[in-house]
């Protein structure tokens, strides 16, 4: 196990670099530096600030000392925030991304699995219905629609809940962004958990069980749940990508100082090193999740294992 | 003597009255499943609408989706000044633009849909049916890409290249090509061994020959069905690119961007956020109706 | 700072932990000292006045640092560190007197030394600082900073540790009210000797204004204190401000709304009659000096033909635009100045300006067919470019359908705020919007938008009378005489269509009822050490 998790992670090494220079060399195409603004500069200081920051050096040295600088824990400074380098914005942001795409994630498994085994459990019977149209509902509305709705009710109207901000980590700040974050997971989870249960619930050796008189929560667990649960499985590790691209517009909407609101204003304002750095740190969340994901696979499914 | 009793002789009389026995294929079994699943065929009608009303309906209307009525700004829906829908900030009919924005999405998914069905079955065919090397580099290829975070290269492709609408199809459609090209490359791995390839192979019809002209039209179920599901997620996914102002440019404008301008003055003027998401909602989910409505159609295990 | 010495920022997983611990210990200690909540808008790009050039950055420099000019409440300059000043009479040599007393918020004393190293700082090529050229006045200021002379040849000088000596470069009757600008702010010299780049991080920071800053979280808030070695800190009432990063308008307004912010500094338009029924006196709508104007370029067909500008002026119904497009009232500009400029009086204005609006699209028709436009003539087809913003997109919507019934078809253009900058001084515009807020309190700001040698001027406006009229008044020492010659070069730009001014901008403010002293000035600046909060 040990081993394959070894090599799944030294797999992704070129990936990163390759996409990690991909990145580079489009963002330059970009028009638009970063220093041009409603008042533009005297060509002398834009001459100084371009070689304060090396960019008048050609591209591919400047690539190279990027890469250097990478390798060392080094991601450049910020030209937006000056006070700050890359990796210093990222450390204070990452934290609270993390911190809403852990609870969303548990959220969505939590409840996903439970609404879908309980649909599938008392399926066609009325709280199966108003389950299936609350997942419906779930799935097709957008997260960027459903916020504002959120804050206007929850937040202005009933006066129950704050706004927005971050307010210090409180539970009251986070409950509606990480439902929010976590609504279209939900969905697709108990969809996904229910159809899965309904198919084993109705197979061969569950019939046997049944047959030979073994008990309904012993045969669930241990004979339902695992194979029902593959699919789901599956379907986390794309599941933590959309978790954080989903990430991008809740930050943005709730004023949340994560990394995908540095990465969407970093994209607008042409701060090359920070883009690259989020990029970098999206890519390696999505790769150790994807990770965590097969891993949680293969003990679930020891076939996949042979691979 | 005959061994033939009365009884047996009206049957085979019977028998040979009655009409001939028709034999019934996938396609008629799936077409009954589809049109039981009331929720998809309910769905084909409305979306069937909602792209003619999208298509032709600015047609009869009044008011075109950019030009401002002077006498009628921030107007709640009446049918007084004419406005169903109401007016925006500038003036603008609603009705109009939220039909245009339909059109707009439309035709993003449209495109994207194509682009990636295009990419993907080509790339998962080619890899599937000539095997060996070749397929596993190109599915190494394709797990690389799987996890690259997409949404961050998009929205950096319309940084860079600027408002493009064109390349919005084409990036969008980018995204989505991977999951095909896995499941067309499954298919065709049954595909390959069937005699009608091999009959092909026989005949001396070369490669790129045989996957055009056989493997291809036998994919087209699978297709059709992912492709019916991703629809819904490419819509999606170009309303959430436009919200974040990386999508659609004005004067386009798509339901994404309608619901943005209207999540910001939903308190004052929330007609603009209604309208619009009513129509994306009812879009969403009529797609995604008939998606899960094929997809049963066809593989009747996972219907409830 | 040379690039050599930049340090190196490791990711280091003791930067994770104090992010999360301020707020945890704030949330775990409960009631704390009563704080003014501000939405700022965008994140400051530094705590170091020489690096900035937004007003949201302003806002925190200015309560941070003090200049020896000041700002008072309604935004006059005031003594600030410096008690007194002397000018000579050709107006040349400026004689600052600091007050007795001044430290740092580290007890360190405030010399006029500092200034000297700061003003130095500020025109070294190497910090290139962005606003450096508000400053030009000084003396030789301009060839230091484009590292034609060595620093020391700047015309600041240190008599003694409590005397100031600034030499100009010509008289300059607004210099005193520019000396309030955060390019003038002195910097602790001890700090930013040993620490160098670093000098600007919380712990290390050292300021001499009302506050200071003790947290900075990127992308969420700045945290102010309030400085007890300030030189009227008894007078100053608040006791810390929260300067939020927020640019998204509608949210704040609803965090406003929930209590969670005293002050916002900027409102959704489409909110504003709202707030006056259901907030009312909150929102303020106030004239604010800047200008909101369309650049035409100038050297590219059609433009270049000064009727099809014109015309195109003409037509734009600018009493719409405050009202109705926009919502919040904005002022049209048939001028290229804004009122209230000190020593000027009444604006040049374009001669059509009171002409009925069905008159002006007669004429404006009229113009475009001499120039062989129109139905009669060839098409018209334009680009109208604008960064991208809701505002921006409202009266780019607006003004294309103004401009529809001359036959002129318009194509709308919008790319983000440095994109389109960037385009438009590389003069790749047909016609773009562009806005001017005044840096100083005097109209030579804005005239010299359309000098021929000046990077701002985007539509490459050449007129040599302009420009040597703008030339002659520098040198003239007498106001009114001065005010006379300006306006000359204004009536000039205007009767050429220079570019085509639209409103006057407003400043939008929400003040909630808890807040008193924060008075609407033409320049929006309200420091903080003129509030008081009610508990």
């Amino acid at each position: 196990m040990f081993g394959y998790a070894l090599r799944r992670l030294l797999s992704t090494v070129p990936v990163l670099w390759i996409a990690l220079t991909a990145c580079f060399f489009v963002l330059r195409l970009a028009p638009g530096g970063p220093f041009d603004g409603e008042r533009p500069l005297p060509p002398a200081v834009k001459a100084n600030l371009a070689a304060h920051y090396n960019l008048d050096q050609p591209l591919v040295v400047q690539y190279v000392r990027y890469i250097g600088g990478v390798l060392r824990g080094d991601l450049g400074p910020s030209f937006v925030n000056q006070d700050f380098s890359v990796a210093e914005q990222i450390g204070i942001g990452l934290p609270y991304t993390l911190i809403l795409g852990a609870l969303a994630f548990t959220l969505a498994v939590a409840v996903g699995i439970g609404a879908g085994a309980l649909g599938a459990l008392y399926r066609n019977r009325l709280g199966d219905h108003v389950l299936a149209g609350v997942i419906l509902l779930g799935l097709v509305l957008p997260n960027f629609l459903v916020a504002p709705i959120l804050q206007l009710v929850f937040g202005l109207q009933l006066d129950w809940l704050p706004v927005g901000g971050w307010g210090g980590g409180t539970i009251t700040h986070l409950v509606l962004p990480v439902t929010v974050l976590a609504l279209p997971h939900v969905a697709r989870i108990s969809r996904l958990m229910r159809g899965a249960m309904i198919d084993v619930l109705s197979s061969d050796f569950v019939r046997t069980a049944r047959a030979k008189g073994i008990g309904r929560a012993a045969i669930l667990r241990r004979h339902v749940l695992k194979p029902a649960l593959t699919p789901v499985v599956s379907y986390l590790g794309p599941a933590a990508g959309y978790l954080l691209t989903g990430s991008l517009v809740v930050e943005t909407i709730f004023g949340l100082p994560g990394i995908g609101r540095y990465f969407i204003n970093a994209a607008l304002n042409r701060d090359y090193g920070m883009v690259l750095g989020t990029v970098i740190f999206y890519m390696l969340l999505i790769v150790v999740l994807n990770l965590v994901v097969d891993i949680v696979y293969a003990w679930l499914d020891p076939r996949v294992r042979g691979r | 003597m005959s061994g033939v009793s009365k009884g047996s002789e009206s049957l085979q009389a019977a028998a040979l009255e009655s009409a001939p026995v028709r034999g019934r294929s996938l396609m008629d079994d799936a077409r009954a499943r589809f049109l039981a699943n009331r929720a998809a065929s309910g769905s084909v009608v409305v979306l069937v609408l909602l792209v003619l009303a999208a298509v032709v309906g600015p047609a009869f209307l009044p008011w075109d989706h950019e030009t401002p009525d002077w006498s009628a700004f921030r107007s709640p829906p009446s049918s007084e000044n004419g406005h169903y829908f109401g007016t925006d900030q500038n003036g603008r009919d609603l009705l109009a633009r939220t039909l245009h924005g339909t059109r707009v999405s439309l035709a993003v998914a449209f495109v994207a849909t194509l682009v990636s069905v295009v990419i993907g079955v080509l790339f998962g065919a080619i890899a599937g049916y000539v095997g060996g090397r070749l397929d596993g580099a190109m599915m190494r290829f394709v797990d690389i890409l799987y996890a690259l975070p997409y949404i961050l290269f998009v929205i950096l492709l319309m940084v860079v290249f600027g408002r493009n609408v064109y390349l919005l199809f084409a990036a969008i459609g980018l995204l989505e090509w991977l999951t095909m090209a896995r499941i067309v490359r499954g298919q065709t791995l049954s595909i390959r061994n069937r005699e009608y390839i091999e009959a092909a192979r026989a005949a001396g019809l070369g490669r790129m020959q045989i996957i055009l002209r056989h493997v291809v039209p036998n994919l087209i179920g699978p297709v059709v069905i992912y492709a019916a599901l991703t629809v819904p997620e490419i819509v999606a996914t170009e309303s959430f690119l436009s919200y974040l102002g990386f999508g659609v440019q004005e004067p386009l404008t798509s339901l994404g961007t309608l619901i943005a301008e209207g999540t910001d003055v939903i308190e004052v003027l929330p007609w603009l956020l209604w309208f619009p998401g009513a129509t994306l909602v009812l879009l969403l989910l009529s797609l995604l109706f008939i998606g899960d409505g094929l997809r049963d159609a066809f593989d009747p295990k996972e219907i409830s | 700072m040379t690039k050599t010495r930049t340090m190196m920022r490791r990711l280091r997983l003791s930067t994770l932990l104090p992010a999360l611990l301020p707020g945890l210990l704030l949330a775990a200690l409960g009631a704390e000292a009563r704080v003014l909540n501000i939405s700022n808008g965008g994140d400051p790009t530094s705590l170091d006045p020489h690096k900035l050039s937004g007003d949201w950055e302003n806002r925190i420099a200015g309560d941070i640092f003090e200049g020896l000019v000041t700002e008072d409440a309604g935004a006059e300059p005031i003594p600030g560190q410096a008690e007194s000043w002397e000018i000579s009479d050709d107006g040349l040599v400026y004689t600052f007197t600091l007050r007795e007393g001044l430290t740092w918020s580290d007890g360190e004393p405030v010399t006029s030394d500092d200034f000297v190293f700061s003003l130095r700082r500020l025109m070294n090529p190497e910090t290139a600082a962005k606003y450096a050229y508000l400053q030009y006045p000084i003396a030789n200021a301009e060839a230091v900073n484009s590292g034609e002379m060595p620093i020391e040849e700047l015309g600041v000088r240190a008599i003694d540790d409590t005397t100031l000596e600034i030499t100009l470069e010509r008289p300059t009757p607004y210099f005193i009210g520019a000396l309030t600008h955060y390019t003038a702010f002195p910097l602790p010299e001890h700090v930013v000797a040993e620490h160098g780049e670093d000098w600007v991080k919380i712990g290390t920071i050292v300021t001499n204004g009302a506050y200071t800053p003790v947290d900075w979280v990127p992308g969420s808030h700045v945290t102010t204190e309030k400085n007890p070695a300030f030189h009227d800190a008894e007078n100053v009432s608040i006791d810390g401000v929260k300067f939020f990063t927020l640019e998204d308008e509608s949210a704040a307004l609803k965090r406003y709304r929930a209590g969670e912010f005293d002050i916002l500094t900027a409102f959704p338009t489409d909110q504003y009659a709202w707030m006056q029924e259901n907030l009312p006196g909150q929102a303020r709508a106030a004239p604010f000096a800047g200008l909101y104007y369309y650049v035409v370029n100038n050297q590219q067909p059609p433009f270049d033909d000064a009727r099809v500008r014109q015309a195109l002026s003409m037509a734009i119904n600018r009493e719409a635009i405050g009202p109705q497009v926009l919502g919040t009232g904005e002022i049209p500009a048939y001028s290229w100045v804004p009122p209230g400029m000190a020593g000027y009086g009444e604006p040049a204005e374009v001669s059509w300006k009171d002409l009925p609006y069905p008159e002006k699209i007669e004429q404006a028709k009229d113009l475009l067919s001499d120039a062989g436009y129109g139905p009669d003539g060839e098409p018209l087809s334009v680009q109208l470019r604008y960064n991208t913003n809701e505002n921006h997109k409202r009266v780019a919507v607006a003004i294309a359908s103004m401009w529809k019934p001359l036959g002129v078809e318009v194509e709308l253009y919008n790319t983000e705020t440095k994109v389109h900058y960037d385009e438009l001084s590389r003069g790749q515009l047909e016609i773009a919007r562009a806005g001017w807020l005044a840096d100083y309190n005097d109209p030579d700001n804005f005239l010299n938008l359309l000098k021929s040698d000046v990077d701002f001027n985007y539509g490459r406006f050449v007129s040599e009378e302009y420009d040597a009229l703008i030339d002659e008044a520098n040198a003239e020492t007498d106001t009114d005489a001065r005010a006379a010659l300006l306006k000359q070069a204004e009536q000039i730009a205007l009767d050429e269509t220079a570019a085509m001014p639209i409103y006057y901008y407003l400043s939008r403010n929400v003040v909630s009822p808890d807040v008193s002293g924060f008075e609407d000035n033409v320049f929006d600046i309200h420091r903080t050490r003129w509030l008081t909060l009610a508990d």
